[in-house]
């Protein structure tokens, strides 16, 4: 139990006693009454729920479904409630909306309206990516982006000018805990359960029903969210969200960017940080592949004690981590390098969706002969893992299409995939396979992102 | 001024923008417990054990229902009026569950969430019975005799000797997958006991008399005893045709005498409401060699799952529509519904449709392949004509301009232009694709086809519109209120459409089978000239004037004559001196059934390397009569791409072979197109009129999503040269066959 301050619709709340695990959503719906804010899967995947959480770094469009109340701190929220102005003045989104027919049955109205919302005060126009996690069965969207793009040029009215302010000075009244202390607290709390952006965590509570006993916030704590960037060496700490990480790296690695842009939705990209993608493990997440294929190394931290790894080397098997007990991931780093990298995500659908297979390459060639091969594979093992008898296959041989055949073999003895729902044993090996020829044709120079070839 | 054909947005858009629209979960019901049930984890078995006690000892519960302590009723819960016959094979809770998520129990607590935890508590022992997942199965006689639900048949003609006489037969086999309809609301209900001893249910339903009876049959008691009222709804597309709480939500609420509330979470809806069918169609198609079309022979069997709840009528929805699109001599039809252990089926958008049109659309393109035809040249060549008599009814099929939707869709599409466009060999192949299609208006000849609504002048002008009229979300109500604005000259705003309760509305099939537009429509049109009469002899009263010397503007009436003018609540003023008021009420009974017709063209890119497949540009021509929103329609056409493409490209429920489970029971593994998934579409309106619809209307709603599939997977068959016909056009079958 702690105690938070936020703020809501623009009017100051403080609470007391407040179950930790307690969702945005439930607390708006059952204890406010504010049931504007719909639940459609309580899993952050339709975005039914979306409210626009704002602080010093901007407004964001999340999912309440999978926010935590004690993550709120210091912030400012606004529901659908709470985007019209004095008088019930229409936002101009609003306003649009109903003028495009972009709202038919209406329940996914609220979440299209904070995300749309969010994406106006920030100025943004890449409405596809804004609505990608808003799922609507009824528009087909394009009456939904048209109104979008009728407002796009409207100033952002005064109503909601004011919540960055009052939310920074919210949060100046209350000191985040240094990582010092953190750490020393998490020593001795190690069964204590770490909750960063909660879009995986979330999960456990609102679908697994745990209770979690004792939970620390990550967003309290001091000195997570830095990105350093040097001439040697990019920094990125734990508690750098998705979206950050994509500006920060969108210079150095532009592939990694893109396929970072594709990692969940708008509102997932803005909760979850590359910390809890990394120290969860899960054998699909899109971070690892790409950050080992770029040398990543990942720096633990117990008490004062730190020691750093070789990314790869901390996934040891399905749902087990190189982790101590009251041990925490702190940052992941990588050199500086020429950008080979070049990322591939294969998923059913193109943007937000988990990865069948998600494959990473960076390949030097040096005088037509394969210097250095790096491949990096989610999806195809209960970890993400290096293709280590490809890349073997490939160094020392000419950089060609017979080469890349003979490393047919390789593929079997780095992988063996399960089927599931989302792909077959056989196809996401194929499917591996292909990004190999992928690469290669374009290095070749060839066009092959689908985003770019024009009708 | 004309409302017909105006882009009006629809009239509720404030409370929706703004969040202030409640739905039924958004409302407080003083005194309410919660109900959560508890769903078989087994395909096919028979309880022979529950223990309730840990449940039950949970502070808060109120009550565990289960087939041991519930009413033992047999239902149909697709029946639509109380002397509809139906096999009744659904129970509360039964004994012998039937699929993995049928119903078991049920505990009622103070919250939901001690409902949930204690739900989690009960334990279920099973006889394990052997399960049949595979239709085919089903039907062959090794399931026991229940596994045929429905066999409709229909010969006309002769086709053996059509198809001696053909130049060429192509023989295709196509499969649709079960798909989730993905309203984003929810199921759910409240069920309130009213002190007279009747049941009130609120429902985000579409049909309140329809949940009336179906829960007067599961009680046991007079349909009079149910009351049952529509509360806004948050999309259904027929997933919530067919009251599947309902029932269960009124028992536990007379039973425990308090109201109850049972809502389904996302998961929940997944598994334990309905889905569309998959089906498996065989088409023979003979042609001569300069294309056409002889005869046809086509045999479906539709998967419909555990009970017969809806999917037993496929089979005969599925015939009609075979012979109301093409000029065929003689066909052949053989459709059978199979009773499979999995999740039951019921109404989705197109009701048969998708499945049948996908079948036979895929066929007739490989047909026109073999043929070395154009498929719209092809298809132009066999296309009924206005007026055609459908060969299996006897009915005519109205103004059908399906001719004018392929025409003028391949010109404004650049069909031709796009054909004659040199052909990629590389990684990535585009592809153009196109189906026809056509959908029913209302449920005439069958069923009683009428509406009943009574419009009433209020004292401040305002006009009362009472009827069942269940407007699911896509502006129904917009449209009948720019209907009445026409005839009575007021604005549409003016329009207050009554609440939709079987205690005040009279009984009406609801929102189903395309009738919206067409039938309702007609019937507040007609409501709406019979009140203008009543306008009309009243005025001409209070002006000492005849009746021809009015006219009707603006919520006035005039008599130029006289140059006079008076509002209609100040006619409805004097008319209350003469204890007269404006009133009307008329019911509509339907007397045809035309055919609304689209023809959908779509262009994809395949990636051979991956297998994915995109729609990159789309058009769709639409023969709806005439549009009375044009907006609307726009809208209606959208989302039905957006279904569409999911259940050719991407949506399937993924249900395990050996198990029956659902695999892809959450939208993370169940893939709706999201906002960059959809490809640019333009819209044609072919509006010729139909003589018997409201000003010319006919439906577009449901047959907007029908040709979407078919017209996609032509698109990628002719991207690849391939000859693919499993749906959904998962990357995976792509790839494997364009190796």
């Amino acid at each position: 139990m702690r105690e938070i301050a936020f703020l809501l619709n623009g009017e100051l709340v403080e609470l007391g006693q407040v179950d930790p695990t307690r969702t945005l959503l439930d607390w708006l719906r059952e204890t406010r009454g504010l049931c504007g804010t719909k639940e459609g899967c309580n899993e952050g995947d339709c975005g039914a729920c979306t409210v626009m959480v704002t602080d010093a770094r901007g407004a964001r469009a999340l999912n309440a479904c999978i926010l935590f109340l004690p993550q709120l701190h210091g912030r400012a929220v606004r529901t659908v409630e709470g985007m019209a102005g004095p008088g019930d003045k229409l936002h101009p989104v609003q306003m649009a909306l109903i003028d495009h027919h972009a709202s038919q049955c209406g329940f996914c109205t609220p979440g299209v309206v904070a995300s749309l919302v969010a994406a106006h005060v920030n100025g943004r126009r890449d409405f596809d990516d804004v609505l990608a996690g808003n799922l609507c069965r009824c528009t087909g969207y394009a009456p939904i982006i048209r109104a979008a793009e009728a407002t796009a040029d409207a100033p952002v009215p005064d109503w909601l000018a004011e919540d960055a302010a009052r939310a920074a000075k919210l949060a100046q009244g209350s000191k985040r805990q240094p990582l010092r202390d953190f750490a020393k607290w998490y020593q001795s709390n190690p069964e204590a359960v770490l909750v960063s952006g909660a879009t995986d965590v979330g999960l456990w509570v609102t679908k697994g029903l745990r209770d979690l006993a004792q939970v620390a916030f990550l967003s309290h704590v001091d000195g997570l969210d830095r990105i350093e960037i040097n001439e040697e060496t990019v920094l990125v700490g734990a508690g750098v969200t998705i979206e950050d990480l994509r500006k920060a790296v969108a210079p150095l690695h532009p592939g990694f960017a893109e396929l970072l842009r594709r990692f969940g939705s708008a509102q997932v990209r803005r909760a979850a940080t590359i910390g809890g993608n990394i120290a969860n493990g899960s054998p699909i997440g899109d971070g690892p592949p790409a950050l080992i294929v770029l040398r990543a190394r990942l720096h633990l931290r117990r008490g004062q004690a730190r020691r750093a790894i070789a990314l790869e080397d901390f996934f040891l098997d399905y749902g087990r981590q190189d982790r101590a007990d009251g041990e925490f991931v702190e940052a992941v780093s990588f050199p500086r390098q020429h950008d080979r990298l070049r990322c591939y995500k294969l998923a059913k659908r193109f943007d937000q969706d988990i990865s069948a297979v998600c494959g990473c390459f960076s390949i030097a060639v040096e005088d037509g002969i394969v210097a250095e091969a790096r491949i990096a594979f989610g999806g195809l093992a209960g970890v993400p893992k290096r293709a280590a008898n490809v890349e073997a296959a490939l160094v020392g041989r000419p950089w060609d299409e017979d080469t890349i055949g003979e490393t047919w073999d390789a593929w079997a003895e780095d992988f063996t995939p399960m089927s599931d729902m989302r792909a077959s044993a056989d196809y996401r090996l194929d499917a591996a396979r292909n990004m190999l020829i992928r690469y290669f044709l374009e290095a070749a120079g060839a066009v092959t992102r689908v985003l770019e070839v024009k009708p | 001024m004309s409302h017909i054909s105006n882009p009006l947005p629809i009239l509720d858009g404030a409370e929706k923008v703004t969040g202030r629209l409640r739905y039924l979960d958004d409302m407080q019901f003083e005194g309410m417990a919660h109900a959560q049930l508890v769903f078989s984890t087994l395909a096919h078995g028979r309880i022979i054990a529950l223990d309730t006690a840990r449940a039950m000892a949970v502070p808060g519960v109120l009550a565990v229902f289960h087939h041991g302590n519930t009413p033992d009723n047999r239902y149909n819960s697709t029946i639509w009026f109380e002397e509809q016959e139906a096999p009744e094979d659904e129970r509360m809770f039964p004994q012998v569950v039937r699929h993995v998520g049928d119903r078991v129990a049920a505990v009622v607590a103070e919250t939901p969430r001690i409902a949930r935890r204690a739900a989690g508590l009960i334990r279920v022992e099973y006889d394990i019975l052997p399960a049949v997942i595979d239709p085919a199965l089903a039907l062959d006689g090794s399931a026991g005799p229940d596994g045929l639900a429905e066999e409709v048949r229909f010969d006309y003609g002769d086709t053996d000797r059509a198809f001696e006489a053909a130049d060429l037969i192509v023989d295709t086999t196509v499969s649709t997958p079960r798909t989730h309809h993905g309203a984003i609301e929810n199921h759910s209900c409240v069920a309130i006991p009213q002190p007279d001893g009747r049941i009130l249910l609120h429902s985000p339903c579409q049909s309140v008399h329809a949940v009336q009876v179906v829960c007067a049959r599961a009680l046991g008691v007079p349909a009079s005893q149910v009351r049952a009222v529509m509360s806004p709804i948050g999309g259904s597309f027929g997933g919530k045709a067919e009251p599947v709480l309902e029932p269960l939500c009124a028992h536990f609420a007379l039973a425990l005498n308090r109201p109850v509330g049972l809502s389904f979470d996302r998961g929940e809806t997944f598994t334990a409401t309905r889905t569309r069918s998959g089906a498996r169609g065989r088409v023979r198609t003979a042609v001569t060699g300069d294309g056409r079309i002889l005869a046809r022979q086509t045999d479906v069997v539709s998967d419909i799952g555990a009970y017969c709840t809806g999917g037993h009528f496929l089979p005969g929805s599925m015939s009609q529509r075979l012979c109301r699109l093409y000029d065929v001599e003689s066909q052949r039809f053989r459709g059978r519904a199979a009773l499979t252990n999995t999740v039951p089926s019921g109404a989705y958008r197109g009701y048969g449709s998708p499945q049948i049109h996908a079948i036979s659309e895929i066929n007739l393109d490989l047909t026109a392949r073999r043929l070395g035809m154009d498929p719209v040249a092809f298809r132009l060549k066999n296309l009924i004509d206005p007026y055609a008599v459908d060969p299996v009814t006897g009915g005519d099929i109205g103004n059908a301009r399906i001719r004018e939707c392929a025409q003028e869709g391949a010109a404004r599409f650049g069909w031709q232009q796009r054909r004659d466009r040199d052909r990629s060999t590389g990684r990535l192949r585009r592809g153009i694709g196109m189906a026809c299609a056509t959908h029913i208006n209302g449920c005439f000849p069958g069923f009683h086809e009428a509406t009943t609504a009574t419009l009433a002048v209020r004292n401040d002008g305002r006009l009362d519109l009472t009827c069942a009229l269940h407007d699911l979300g896509c502006g129904s109500n917009t449209v009948l209120a720019q209907i009445i604005a026409e005839v009575l000259q007021v604005a549409p705003a003016d329009v207050v459409f009554s609440a939709v309760d079987t205690d005040i509305c009279d009984y009406d099939l609801g929102t189903r089978a395309s009738r919206m537009t067409y039938i309702c429509g007609e019937a507040v049109r007609r409501t709406s000239e019979s009140l203008k009469a009543v306008l009309r002899s009243t005025a001409s009263l209070e002006f000492n004037c005849e009746t021809t010397d009015l006219c009707f503007d603006s919520g006035q009436v005039i008599c130029a004559g006289q140059g006079r003018e008076m509002t209609y609540s100040e006619l409805a003023a004097h008319a209350a001196r003469r204890h007269l008021f404006l009133t009307a009420t008329e019911t509509y009974r339907a007397t045809a059934n035309p055919g609304s017709f689209a023809a959908h063209f779509a262009e994809v890119e395949v990636d051979t390397l991956t297998g994915v497949a995109r729609v990159v540009d789309y058009l769709a021509a639409h023969d709806l009569g005439r549009s009375i929103n044009r907006q609307l329609v726009s809208g209606q056409i959208h989302g039905g791409i957006q279904m569409g493409i999911g259940f050719g490209l991407l949506e399937d429920i993924g249900l395990d072979p050996d198990t029956g489970k659902m695999k892809g029971d959450r939208f993370s593994r169940y893939h709706m197109v999201n906002a960059p998934e959809m490809p640019k579409v333009e819209i044609v309106l072919v509006e010729r009129s139909e003589p018997t619809g409201p000003f010319g209307a006919k439906a577009v709603g449901e047959l907007a999503t029908i040709p979407v599939a078919p017209a996609i997977v032509n698109a990628v068959n002719d991207a690849l040269n391939t000859e693919l016909t499993c749906l959904p056009l998962a990357p995976e079958r792509i790839a494997e066959a364009a190796r």
